[in-house]
């Protein structure tokens, strides 16, 4: 699969920026402010002068007032660790199905990095089935986009859904909390809130983007089928009536909806993503409602 | 439960496959189209939750399965047409016996025939008889299988059973019954005291259903003397209904049509036809009568045989023909040669039916029919006895033998007679001091006729007589055209001591029994055969024509008989009813599935 965007496209995406509702810090000068205090341009606050500070930061016009040293403060610009989890269990790409919601996947995941390439933040590619496969840092700048295409179409899907598994991995390897987008079904047998809990409870700011096909939505009346488990190979014949395909439709959207509510509940970003949709409408208009970029 | 079509372990067998192959094409369904989803996991949500939940939901899968299964096993059960068992309470040896008169082929008006209908009553005896010993005959056959406890046996005996007359056989009889059961129909009236005087519990269960009948009850064939005239064929043909009926007969000579009329029969009518069969032709004649209501087959149909259609072929060897050349010459239907006795050579024989040795003897017997006339016994041809000479002999005493019918022996004056003494021969004739006159030999080898006197004027004056060639054609007749006596019907017949063998029409050949001194043969069914025996052929034909057979309209037996069976047969056969509840069972799975599809 080719992932790429046009230039229009690509110029409306250097415009944006990922909102992130925390600061963090991060590891290089950037133009993300931090907690921290330090050289950057935008003034906030003042103390008292020590011995050893630096004497091109006192304010002298307020020792001229006050008679009293003061130091002034700046905030600290650097760059957002961003970790992008990509779903790349077989559910994504269901055999029956076709690659559709994976390839969507991938191009969403493609726009955010441009978006984070572009301001200079640190972005972390992080395929994930069961557990965290390799995980791919492009580096920093928007020449790096090509290198993320590359890295992109390289995925292929495998495996089985378990977030809790790969978040717990993830966790375990110390990083920087950061801004934390988690791309998927969210089809996962073992369910979809610990996980996120999980993350979020390592301080990072969650965004959870559903995939989501009309396939996934509304499978139809089938008739008498045979379905397979595109994870688990698990067999079930069904008799698909239009009542039973409306019920399992009323289950897809009970579905959602407990995943939006979850996230509402837990100050969670959540952004759904049909597969049906222009990638371009939905990070300029979806991404956007959803205050995910600005 | 009793099953009509097949025996009752059959019937379960069949029954019990139907359920397990229509389960396993239940369970075998064509395999549904594979469909990947991401996962299953709202599907098991759905599943567990919506439907499943319902009580139909859980239990239609096996509703289906059982209702598919019943439609197989109730139509499969309607083609074994189900009965209910006849419930004969006894215990003990039973006896059934089936009427096997040729009326028990006669159609209800249920499409089957008496006979059918008997034979299903008696596999239900059968089946209702578990454990005890049932034996099987007919009126025609006698004991035919058991006593058994054999279901299958006797079932299969009666598969092999089929009417074959026996009106005048005797009662099957079989020692220690206590129950015996006949299913009949009535129509021939039978003794039935020397049953009942085995302390037997006689049951008859009637089969009986009034059917309107259409027969041939007699067909003869006239043979005119004169070979100008024609054959005619003299038929009677009744209507045994109790309304009138159009009917067409069709008579055939051969393969040629002889006669097609359209004959109107009153009811309880019959009527006497003759039909011109011509000069020439086959020699077989075949009569059929159709009707529109006709329910017996049988005697829908009648043959005869026309013997004078068959030249007859006769050597004569004599030194000089004489007055039977001018016999001979003079007579239709044969054909003579003569040749000298020196000529004559046995190894030869074949061509001719009869031989007529006049004034000599063969030097070893002849293996055709022959004609001995004034044999003269020479030291090489005394295989044939010794001869003896009686001069003016007195024609004095003659036994009543074909030979003989219609000669006078008052006009006969004999010079001279010469007599053979040998057990071989049997005296017809003699003279007044008893010297053989006429003689006859009738063995399985050979059959002969000797003449004691000869035709010359110093032997006799019988060639001058009527007696000459009466005497002669009787014996040339008897010699080459043996016929059974009587109109033969299907059946126990006795026949002449000297046939070896009979054959049906489609070459088998019927045993021949020794009973005593005479020879019987069972006649299975009406038509032509054709017997050998003493070196000649015969054909003859056997026909049902009998009123008392065709007349299906009538029985024997009490009103009551007749209702008792009726109601025990009476409730209406099950079969419709089966096919009608495996209809509303096919509905039911057409809703089950309809609601598995749109619920």
């Amino acid at each position: 699969m080719a992932i790429g965007f046009d230039s229009d496209f690509l110029k409306k995406l250097e415009y944006l920026h990922v909102v992130s509702k925390k600061a963090f810090a991060g590891q290089a000068r950037a133009e993300r402010l931090t907690p921290k205090r330090g050289r950057g341009l935008e003034f906030a606050d003042y103390r008292q002068y020590s011995a050893g500070d630096d004497f091109r930061h006192i304010d002298w016009k307020a020792y001229r007032r006050l008679g009293r040293l003061l130091l002034r403060l700046f905030d600290e610009e650097q760059d957002l660790p961003i970790y992008l989890f990509i779903d790349a269990s077989h559910s994504m790409a269901p055999a029956g199905q076709g690659p559709e919601k994976f390839e969507q996947a991938l191009r969403l995941a493609a726009a955010l990095c441009y978006i984070g390439l572009a301001h200079l933040d640190r972005v972390t590619i992080m395929p994930f089935d069961s557990t965290v496969r390799e995980e791919r840092t492009p580096g920093q700048g928007k020449g790096r986009i090509f290198r993320v295409f590359e890295m992109l179409e390289q995925l292929q899907v495998g495996g089985t859904t378990d977030m809790a598994e790969a978040f717990k991995n993830f966790a375990g390897r110390g990083r920087r909390a950061g801004l934390t987008v988690v791309i998927s079904d969210f089809l996962d047998p073992k369910g979809f809130e610990k996980p996120l809990k999980m993350l979020q409870a390592r301080g990072h700011d969650v965004y959870a983007v559903q995939m989501a096909s009309e396939k996934d939505r509304d499978p139809g009346a089938l008739g008498d089928v045979r379905f397979v488990d595109a994870e688990s190979g698990e067999i079930r014949d069904v008799e698909v009536t239009p009542a039973l395909a409306r019920a399992y439709t009323a289950a897809w959207e009970k579905h959602t909806d407990e995943l939006q509510t979850f996230c509402g509940r837990y100050n969670i970003g959540y952004i759904r993503a049909d597969v049906e949709r222009p990638v371009e409408e939905i990070v300029l208009q979806t991404f956007r409602q959803g205050r995910f970029v600005a | 439960m009793s099953f009509g079509a097949l025996a009752g372990w059959q019937a379960w067998l069949a029954l019990l496959a139907t359920a397990g192959l229509f389960s396993w094409l239940f369970f075998m369904k064509i395999r549904a189209p594979r469909v990947a989803v991401p996962s299953l996991l709202l599907w098991q949500r759905v599943l567990d939750e919506a439907r499943e939940m319902t009580l139909w939901e859980r239990i239609r899968k096996v509703v289906s399965w059982i209702v598919i299964t019943l439609i197989g096993v109730m139509l499969v059960l309607a083609v074994m047409r189900p009965a209910p068992s006849v419930t004969a309470a006894s215990g003990g040896r039973r006896l059934i016996i089936l009427d096997s008169s040729w009326s028990m082929g006669a159609e209800t008006s249920a499409g089957e025939t008496r006979w059918e209908r008997a034979i299903a009553e008696a596999r239900a005896l059968i089946q209702s008889s578990a454990g005890d010993e049932v034996a099987v005959a007919t009126t025609a056959d006698g004991l035919v299988e058991g006593p058994s406890t054999d279901a299958v046996l006797l079932e299969a005996a009666l598969d092999r059973l089929a009417p074959s007359g026996g009106e005048d056989s005797d009662w099957p009889k079989l020692a220690n019954i206590s129950k015996v059961h006949f299913l009949t129909d009535g129509t021939v009236p039978r003794a039935m005291a020397d049953l009942e005087a085995t302390g037997a519990d006689v049951v008859v269960q009637s089969v009986y259903e009034a059917a309107p009948n259409v027969a041939i009850t007699a067909f003869e064939v006239y043979e005119p003397g004169d070979p100008t005239a024609q054959a005619e064929g003299y038929l009677e043909l009744a209507n045994y209904s109790a309304e009138p009926q159009q009917a067409r007969l069709v008579v055939t000579r051969g393969t040629r049509e002889v006669g097609d009329v359209q004959i109107d029969l009153a009811a309880g009518e019959a009527v006497r036809q003759v039909v011109a069969l011509g000069t020439e032709g086959d020699a077989r004649v075949r009569a059929r009568i159709t009707a529109p209501n006709n329910a017996l087959a049988v005697d829908d149909e009648a043959v005869a045989w026309i013997a004078r259609a068959e030249q007859l072929s006769v050597t004569v060897v004599t030194p000089e023909p004489g007055f039977l050349k001018v016999l001979f010459d003079s007579l239709p239907g044969m054909r003579v040669t003569y040749i000298a006795p020196g000529v004559y050579d046995r190894p030869r024989q074949g061509a001719e039916h009869v031989l007529v040795f006049d004034h000599w003897v063969p030097p070893t017997a002849p293996t055709k029919p022959a004609l001995y006339v004034s044999p003269m016994v020479t030291p090489g041809t005394d295989w044939l006895g010794s001869s003896r000479d009686e001069s003016k002999p007195v024609w004095a005493t003659a036994d009543r033998h074909a030979v003989l019918r219609g000669v006078d022996p008052a006009t006969v004056m004999l010079e001279r007679a010469r007599s053979v003494d040998s057990d071989a021969w049997t005296p017809v004739a003699r003279s007044a001091t008893g010297v053989p006159l006429v003689s006859v030999q009738e063995s399985t080898s050979t059959r002969g006729v000797m003449l004691g006197f000869g035709f010359l004027e110093a032997e006799s004056n019988v060639a001058l007589q009527p007696a000459f060639p009466v005497l002669v054609v009787n014996a040339i007749e008897w010699l080459g055209r043996p016929t059974l006596s009587g109109q033969l019907r299907p059946g126990v017949v006795a026949v002449d001591a000297a046939l070896t063998r009979v054959m049906s029409a489609d070459g088998g050949t019927l045993p021949i029994t020794a009973f005593g001194e005479a020879q019987l043969v069972r006649f299975p069914r009406p038509g032509l055969y054709l017997a050998e025996g003493g070196g000649m052929r015969t054909t003859f034909a056997v026909n049902v024509g009998d009123p008392q057979v065709s007349n299906v309209n009538r029985t024997s037996l009490s009103e009551e008989a007749q209702a008792q069976s009726a109601a025990a047969r009476a409730n209406d056969p099950w079969w419709p009813w089966i096919v009608g509840l495996a209809f509303v069972l096919v509905l039911v799975e057409w809703w089950t599935w309809h609601r598995r599809i749109t619920v």
